[in-house]
């Protein structure tokens, strides 16, 4: 009896130490695991980069994908365009609409203007360098200079600037169409060069406020820049357009 | 022996069968581990002390793993980890138990005179 009962006691430990066990190594593994899928923060520098270089390539292989539709799009507009006259004429407003609204490349006379960071290596006494550094606000003047001299289309560094462009600052880099660009910004606008020009050179003007905070700014004329197309996508979920009657009313 | 045999067919289940246990609940397998090894040790104390009792055995178990999930669950509710008062109470025992079968051991194969039970 006594011998039965301590090999009972034997199997009910035995039984135990087999969950422990069981037990324990799962934990193991599991802790093991669990560690390893790592919070951002706990990412090392590296394997951001990797992820950095991936997002890179995703959003590459996207840029191409939406270049192609936008070829096949163009595709179906010329071939549904090509069967009349009316449909031919249509196009041709079509065109002028894709024109103006950024969505295809163009080319002609006009300026290249560079900007780039203060070049002065000590700016100032108090060590602000902030003052120093091209604000969004800077392009912006630019920008809005250029459109007035009648620049007909305006790039900042390959970002065609349309209806819905943004130039803002988000952290410490400037984004233009939700694409972040850096310094040196280089603007390509299209119009009549000597207008453009001197619409930025005029006295107490774009060029002088830059100056005064040692901002390079280069201007040169061409007689043949490039403003490319806007690559994104132009959706209006809230505007609709408004009927003539519509409009009378109001 | 039989312990040995269970640890080792425990791993080997563990290989073939191996369960995530997901990062919310390893708080509660670590403290079922302690309560098991704690219970494994108690049982073997009392196996070599001939005074093993399976209800007391089968009833630790269960008891100590529940009141400690119990502790935890409560702690986690209270931002208090009263978890740890498990971990040192299973902790401070399994300790002393091993002492235990320390000195029964020293006590069964050194044929020498009675250690005694305070070191």
């Amino acid at each position: 009896m006594k011998l039965k009962k301590m090999t009972r006691a034997q199997i009910a430990m035995g039984v135990i130490s087999l969950i422990t066990v069981y037990l324990i190594v799962c934990q193991l593994s599991s802790v093991h695991m669990n560690t390893a899928v790592a919070t951002p923060e706990k990412l090392r520098v590296d394997e951001l980069q990797t992820q950095l270089t991936s997002e890179k390539e995703k959003s590459a292989d996207l840029a191409l994908q939406l270049a192609e539709t936008q070829q096949s799009l163009e595709t179906y507009r010329s071939e549904s365009a090509s069967s009349d006259q009316i449909n031919n004429q249509m196009k041709n407003e079509l065109d002028k609409a894709n024109t103006l609204s950024g969505l295809t490349d163009l080319k002609g006379s006009g300026v290249v203007v560079t900007l780039s960071d203060s070049s002065s290596s000590v700016p100032d006494a108090s060590g602000n360098y902030e003052q120093y550094i091209i604000h969004d606000g800077d392009l912006r003047m630019v920008l809005t200079e250029l459109l007035g001299a009648g620049a007909e289309a305006v790039s900042v560094n390959g970002q065609r600037i349309i209806g819905t462009s943004a130039v803002r600052c988000v952290g410490n880099t400037i984004m233009i169409n939700d694409v972040k660009i850096a310094t040196p910004f280089e603007i390509t606008a299209i119009g009549e060069p000597g207008t453009l020009e001197a619409a930025l050179m005029i006295k107490g003007g774009v060029a002088d406020y830059l100056k005064s905070w040692s901002i390079g700014l280069n201007i040169k004329k061409q007689d043949e820049v490039k403003v490319p197309r806007y690559s994104g996508i132009v959706n209006f979920k809230y505007a609709e357009a408004l009927t003539d009657k519509e409009g009378e009313n109001k | 022996m039989i312990v040995l045999i269970g640890a080792a067919a425990g791993l080997a289940l563990a290989i073939l069968l191996p369960v995530h246990i997901p990062p919310e609940y390893t708080k509660y397998a670590a403290l079922a581990i302690l309560a098991m090894l704690d219970s494994i040790v108690g049982g073997i104390v009392a196996s070599m002390k001939r005074s093993f009792d399976m209800r007391v055995f089968a009833s630790g178990v269960l008891i100590n793993s529940l009141v400690a999930a119990g502790f935890a669950y409560l702690g986690s509710k209270l931002d208090i980890d009263i978890s740890i008062a498990a971990v040192v109470a299973f902790g401070a025992r399994i300790f002393q138990n091993i002492a235990i079968i320390r000195r029964l051991l020293l006590n069964k194969y050194a044929n020498r005179s009675k250690i005694e039970e305070s070191n």
